[in-house]
């Protein structure tokens, strides 16, 4: 059972071994809080939408099943953007149209439909926090270098927390810009996947 | 049937909890959005003042102490790769008193033309005449952005734009005589919206009193002994309320020359054949306006 969990942080990682759900990844990973916010808010969405599908997997219809997934999935991106528009308003305004978008996200649909409309409540709902996990740590280690090296901060929260500055004051007025563009992110994820194939030995 | 059920039942599902959960965010979305739009506002607007929205999300009047003390203007221009919109306070003379760029939905590239949203850069606009902003590059004093001079230009236009737009139709019609006098001579206020002081020429006064369709205003420069030295009769373009052809005829250059040398405590000025009510209403403004004068 708990391979399941393990299971979507390493040996199918959604990032770097299955290579999907990479818009968001690119697209918010400028900044470690920005990636850690999306990847919470993936967490949520996917364990919640995980569970939901697996436990009424016997009342949903075979031919029916893409369109109830994206409504249980939907309704728990609008819960999630209504709820962070309420409480952490600055972080939805950097997340901006990557929150709703989240419906779309190919690792919470593959997952509804490729395990947990075939498993059990419990195995689903581990295979949802492992995935969630997995994506969050990836875009959370992009989000981090791309920081660091872009922006010579780290962690840095708008409107709150100013951010380690990793490279002393100097570097922050000529920072490697390049990181924080979407080539950056490309970059970074790349060097990523080979990492980890290095790591897994797959390569 | 079965699967209509199920499909109806999951959407009503759906539905019950997001109304559940809409109704508990929505106050404190609502809220978190009026605090972005009032803190933003004092940023450009510092000071003890109060905002009163007059076109939603583009005009604010600004109040102090009750009386009309500027504007907030929001307005944008194509940029380079969107709009780039400038949120600025201006006071009646249309100085600038603050401006900022906002960021939401502004996506110039980045490192680039993002940095109009830069202290820096807003800060430089402050103090200048939002109607008169340039760039060094147009003829102007301001500096554009290093390699963004679209975006930079953009921002400026913005600013330029918006209040040619929005605000300077609300101004009063004396507004710019008054900025007229204080380029050339310098001035002091006195009393606001109503008496100032001229460096070297005197006193500056704005008097009304009931026309034909309304009141009727003047704005008088006399000298320290109450002699008139300069008069200017509200245009109908001005928004003289005056009968077309009969009462407007007495704001002309030529019924002005009349008044120049009399006394603006008694000033003997023939009345208009014709337009009688708005002579007798002109000479009767100039008289108020003076009235507690030294």
């Amino acid at each position: 059972m708990f391979r399941h969990f393990v299971n979507g942080i390493l040996k199918e990682n959604p990032v770097l071994v299955l290579a999907i759900g990479l818009c968001p990844t690119l697209a918010v990973s400028t900044s470690a809080y920005n990636a850690l916010g999306m990847g919470v808010a993936v967490i949520f969405v996917l364990t919640m939408s995980n569970l939901i599908v697996s436990a009424a997997r016997k009342v949903i219809p075979q031919n029916l099943r893409i369109p109830i997934f994206i409504i249980i999935i939907s309704t728990f991106v609008t819960i999630t953007d209504y709820v962070m528009k309420a409480y952490l308003p600055e972080l939805a305004k950097n997340l901006g149209v990557f929150v709703p978008l989240i419906v779309v996200n190919c690792i919470i649909l593959g997952r509804a439909e490729g395990f947990a409309y075939k498993h059990s409540v419990p195995a689903a709902l581990l295979d949802g926090l492992g995935s969630g996990i997995g994506f969050t740590l990836v875009i959370f280690i992009i989000g981090s270098i791309r920081e660091i090296l872009g922006a010579g901060t780290w962690m840095s929260i708008p409107g709150g927390f100013e951010g380690f500055k990793v490279f002393g004051e100097g570097f922050l007025n000529y920072p490697v810009l390049f990181m924080i563009l979407p080539p950056g992110g490309f970059l970074v994820i790349a060097f990523l996947m080979a990492l980890s194939r290095k790591l897994t030995g797959e390569a | 049937m079965r699967q209509v059920l199920v499909l109806f039942i999951v959407c009503v599902l759906s539905a019950f909890l997001l109304s559940f959960v809409y109704g508990k965010t929505a106050p404190l979305i609502e809220e978190n959005a009026k605090k972005k739009i009032e803190a933003s506002l004092k940023e450009v607007f510092p000071g003890e003042v109060e905002f009163k929205e007059i076109e939603p999300g583009k005009l604010w009047e600004v109040y102090r102490n009750g009386s009309l003390a500027g504007f907030v203007y929001i307005h944008g221009e194509r940029g380079y790769s969107s709009v780039v919109r400038a949120m600025v306070g201006v006071d009646l003379d249309g100085k600038i008193v603050g401006m900022k760029v906002p960021k939401e939905g502004l996506s110039e590239t980045p490192g680039l033309g993002m940095k109009v949203t830069e202290p820096w850069f807003s800060r430089q606009f402050i103090g200048k005449y939002a109607e008169d902003v340039k760039l060094k590059k147009d003829g102007g004093d301001l500096d554009a952005i290093t390699a963004a001079t679209i975006s930079s230009r953009a921002c400026v236009n913005a600013v330029k734009n918006g209040y040619i737009e929005l605000v300077k139709k609300r101004l009063p019609w004396w507004m710019k005589y008054i900025r007229e006098f204080a380029k050339e001579y310098g001035i002091e206020e006195v009393e606001p919206g109503k008496k100032w002081k001229v460096k070297d020429k005197g006193l500056l006064y704005l008097g009304e009193a009931e026309g034909f369709g309304g009141k009727v205003q003047v704005l008088v420069l006399v000298d320290d002994k109450g002699k008139i030295e300069w008069i200017h009769i509200q245009r109908p373009e001005e928004g003289l309320p005056e009968t077309e052809g009969y009462g407007t005829e007495v704001a002309t250059q030529e019924y002005e020359q009349r008044f120049i040398g009399k006394s603006a405590a008694n000033p003997d000025v023939d009345v208009l054949t014709g337009a009688s009510v708005t002579s007798r209403a002109v000479i009767e403004a100039v008289k108020e306006g003076y009235k507690g004068g030294e």
